[in-house]
């Protein structure tokens, strides 16, 4: 059980403004993960959501504001100091380590808390079957579709025993029922007492998932709260139908 | 018997130049980052055992351990500057390295005797690593390489191994999985420059001669890329098969070719080069394997061809 | 005296200039550096070095030759070797130049030996005198024509169809493709251009330096450091560069030894890299190439 000291926000972004050469990407932006939900992250292409989860990640240095997980700050940290202290992420084009089986791919991850080649296969078996992949633990990770490479992102991410997990758009590329089985896979990740924060664009998802909503469009926040709200809020239907999205109905 | 003598030479050469390429392995098979520099390690211990062995009567073994630590400070410095260098230019940096310590050799000309080159005295002994019979010089030789291989099979088998494929694979993704990359790539060059160091040793006290241009050949530094890369980059057996292919051949191509000039079989070794790199990325080994995984399987990667999509 | 050691400072960097430009062109384009560059520069040098012994011409007049054929040579090289590489990673790049480099070097060293060949031409021992200090010809005309070469490269790249097609490459790799520019061809015609460049300024030194199999070598690191103090991709840079290099072997070279003159070559190109890998007029987004 969380002790009672801890508080209940998990992440908190604040005033975070950050400028590629002379174009304002993310622009005074803050909010707050609460331990335990899914946050859910959407705007238009080109809203700044993935540079967001960059500078979360320390992958994009310098910038203003500040980024405080579980109550300290992460500015200048790499990105294997974030990763230690308990966050972990996928990416949109995933990255698997192709030379190597499922199941290695996860180990790299484990092995940095746990030390025995053995007990980090067994760990890794254990984050292999939450995802669904433990079918196909000895195979070559290149031999995986495209929806199994992404449970593979997942059960990598899940491998540092992160209790922070920023999943950046999971669904892109997968059919209908790949859709539904994630949105499962993400359910029990959160089960296990992950937080998740989701940068996602397909909507069936981002409803039956995220318990928050927050909307980014030119790296500003315009809309927050609860799905069904947010969704019906006109600011964010112009943003979408402005930027050329798919329709919101 | 002269053929006997030309084998033990062969197999002391084999098994030296096996090691060498192994410890360049540890670096450049398993990072990726790409040295073309090598040689400079070799030089480290060259002149490290050299100098304290002919100027002041001290042990090679001591020398050796010397030319170790000295050559592990230098990778060190040396990673921590240039390992953020992309590709061709962490190359570049390498091969100038080299450079730079030549020249170094030259302006130490006091220690290091310049070009003139410091003769190894014949003082037969395991403490002075000399031997009348080449079979001392095969003894040392061996257990260099069987050290090299422990060291790299003991990383493969480690989670240190784990870490260092998954940067070479993906340096982003690792480093977002808790890897701290530059931490381990100095672990590895340090490692291997130690190692090459100690083949450097081991070399001046076989060929009983070290002088910069002699010492610090760009040629030295590719045999160990090539070696390494044909027999099998990142595997602990391919440098030892690419030595037992390539260093006979190259004393067999220096012989015959020697009537048509001193370079020839260098011309050999960079179409070697080029044929590997572009035709076997993965090394005999790796052809191996994937032989043996296709036979196995009935496909490349383990599904049968008509099942390829599902899940 | 510090004067006359200024002047062939100038001059000499004009030299290194004008062989360095195809090597910055090269990379600007491709991102890749061709470990060869030392040796297409020594193959042209003996190129005009036999057109001269055979058939008495001029190494000026010959480069009109020389210099098609090196394009052409250039683009094959790209076809058979260059593009495969790249179609594998930036590693194999590296190692299949380098390869090509040990091939080509000695290649030479077999067919012609390692005997130092001069091209004994009048102009050669042709010297201009301003006040005390002495320019030499045959530098002089280097200096002029790696001066015009920088300018008209500058204006074919921005101002023709071709040039700037080249230049999009340059600057985005995909961009340029959706544009409909042929990426493949761009990069051909790219690296015989670089290497009818380095043919250039072979021609233009035959007068000057000794032709030997290893030259080559020691061209190849100045070249690195040139290209990347100048600005990767920069052709202006690759000008400047040259000049400041230029100088600063030949003060090097009176005060210094040797030695330590490479070793300074070698601490220049370290710290520009950590510094600012952009060089002094690099083009936008090389930085990033240079380093992670």
């Amino acid at each position: 059980m969380e002790s009672q000291s801890k508080s209940s926000e998990i992440l908190r972004v604040a005033g975070l403004t950050k400028q590629f050469g002379g174009v304002v990407a993310i622009n005074d932006l803050s909010f707050s993960v609460q331990r335990g939900e899914i946050f859910g992250l959407i705007g238009p292409n080109g809203a700044g959501k993935t540079t967001v989860f960059n500078l979360i990640f320390g992958l994009v240095n310098p910038y203003q504001g500040d980024i405080f997980f579980e109550g300290s700050s992460m500015k200048g940290l790499k990105s294997f100091q974030i990763n230690a202290k308990g966050i972990a992420r996928t990416f949109q084009i995933v990255k698997p380590f192709h030379q190597m089986t499922v199941v290695e791919n996860v180990m790299v991850g484990v092995l940095n808390r746990e030390k025995s080649i053995k007990k980090a296969r067994e760990i890794s078996m254990h984050k292999l079957e939450i995802v669904g992949l433990a079918h196909r633990a000895e195979d070559l990770s290149t031999s995986l579709t495209l929806a199994a490479r992404k449970k593979l992102e997942m059960a990598r991410a899940l491998g540092t025993e992160s209790k922070l997990l920023l999943l950046d758009e999971v669904m892109g590329g997968l059919t209908p029922s790949e859709v539904d089985e994630m949105i499962e896979v993400v359910r029990n990740i959160n089960r296990e007492g992950v937080t998740i924060m989701l940068i996602e664009h397909i909507m069936k998802a981002v409803i039956a998932l995220s318990s928050t909503l927050t909307v980014l469009q030119n790296g500003q926040l315009i809309a927050q709260g609860e799905p069904q709200e947010v969704l019906r809020d006109k600011k964010v239907i112009n943003a979408y139908l402005g930027g050329g999205e798919e329709n919101l109905a | 018997m002269i053929l006997n003598d030309f084998m033990l030479s062969m197999i002391i050469l084999i098994a030296l130049w096996a090691g060498l390429a192994g410890s360049w392995n540890l670096l450049s098979g398993y990072i990726g980052q790409l040295s073309l520099g090598h040689v400079a390690f070799m030089g480290i211990g060259a002149y490290s055992s050299g100098i304290l062995f002919t100027t002041y009567n001290v042990s090679p073994l001591i020398g050796m351990a010397v030319g170790i630590l000295v050559s592990v400070l230098v990778a060190i410095i040396v990673g921590f500057a240039t390992f953020r260098l992309k590709g061709p230019f962490f190359s570049m940096a390498t091969i100038g390295i080299a450079e730079v310590l030549r020249n170094v050799a030259h302006l130490m000309k006091d220690m290091t005797k310049g070009s003139i080159g410091l003769t190894i005295p014949y003082k037969p002994g395991l403490v002075n690593l000399v031997f009348e019979s080449k079979w001392g010089y095969i003894g040392i030789c061996v257990v260099y390489l069987i050290i090299v291989m422990a060291v790299t099979y003991f990383i493969n088998n480690n989670r240190f191994g784990y870490h260092l494929r998954s940067i070479a694979e993906d340096e982003t993704a690792a480093e977002c999985l808790g890897v701290n990359a530059l931490k381990m790539k100095l672990k590895a060059f340090a490692i291997s420059a130690a190692l090459t160091s100690m083949g450097g040793t081991i070399w001046v006290q076989y060929v009983m001669f070290v002088d910069p241009e002699s010492i610090f050949s760009f040629a030295y530094s590719i045999e160990m890329v090539i070696l390494a890369m044909l027999g099998g980059a990142g595997t602990v057996i391919g440098p030892l098969l690419g030595s037992l292919l390539i260093t006979p051949l190259t004393y067999i191509l220096q012989e015959a070719l020697r009537d048509y000039g001193s370079g020839l079989y260098l011309v050999i070794y960079g179409l070697i080069l080029i044929l590997v790199v572009l035709y076997l990325p993965k090394g005999l080994v790796g052809l191996w394997k994937d032989l043996r995984f296709k036979l196995k399987r009935g496909s490349l990667d383990g599904k049968p061809i008509e099942k390829l999509g599902n899940s | 005296m510090l004067l006359q050691i200024i002047m062939t400072g100038i001059l000499l960097g004009g030299i290194y200039a004008v062989i360095s430009i195809g090597l910055s062109l090269i990379f600007g384009v491709m991102r890749i550096i061709n470990f060869a560059h030392g040796e297409f520069l020594m193959i042209s040098m003996y190129g005009a070095f036999w057109a001269f012994q055979y058939f008495h011409l001029h190494p000026y007049v010959s480069a009109v030759v020389i210099v098609p054929i090196a394009f052409i040579i250039g683009a094959l090289i790209y076809k058979a070797l260059i593009h495969p590489a790249m179609k594998r990673s930036a590693s194999v790049v590296v190692l299949a130049t380098v390869g090509l480099s040990l091939v080509l070097q000695n290649m030479a060293l077999f067919l012609w030996k390692s005997d130092f060949r001069t091209v004994p031409v009048p102009i050669a021992g042709m010297n201009v005198q301003i006040g005390s200090i002495y320019i030499p010809l045959s530098s002089l005309v280097a200096f002029v024509v790696a001066s015009l070469i920088t300018v008209v490269l500058w204006m074919f790249l921005n101002k023709t169809q071709i040039g700037r097609s080249i230049r999009a490459t340059t600057q985005d790799k995909q961009a340029a493709q959706l544009m409909g520019i042929n990426v493949q061809k761009t990069f051909l015609l790219t690296f015989g251009l670089g290497s009818a460049l380095v043919a250039v300024g072979g021609s233009l030194i035959t007068p000057i330096f000794t032709i030997f199999p290893a030259l080559g070598v020691n061209m190849v690191m100045i070249c690195f450091v040139i290209v990347v103090l100048g600005g990767l991709g920069s052709i202006p840079g690759a000008w400047l560069g040259g000049i400041i290099i230029g100088l600063i072997d030949a003060i090097a070279g009176y005060y210094f030894s040797a030695e330590i003159k490479q070793i300074l070559f070698f601490v220049i190109f370290i710290a520009i890299m950590i510094v600012k890998p952009a060089g002094l007029l690099g083009v936008k987004g090389s930085e990033e190439v240079g380093l992670k």
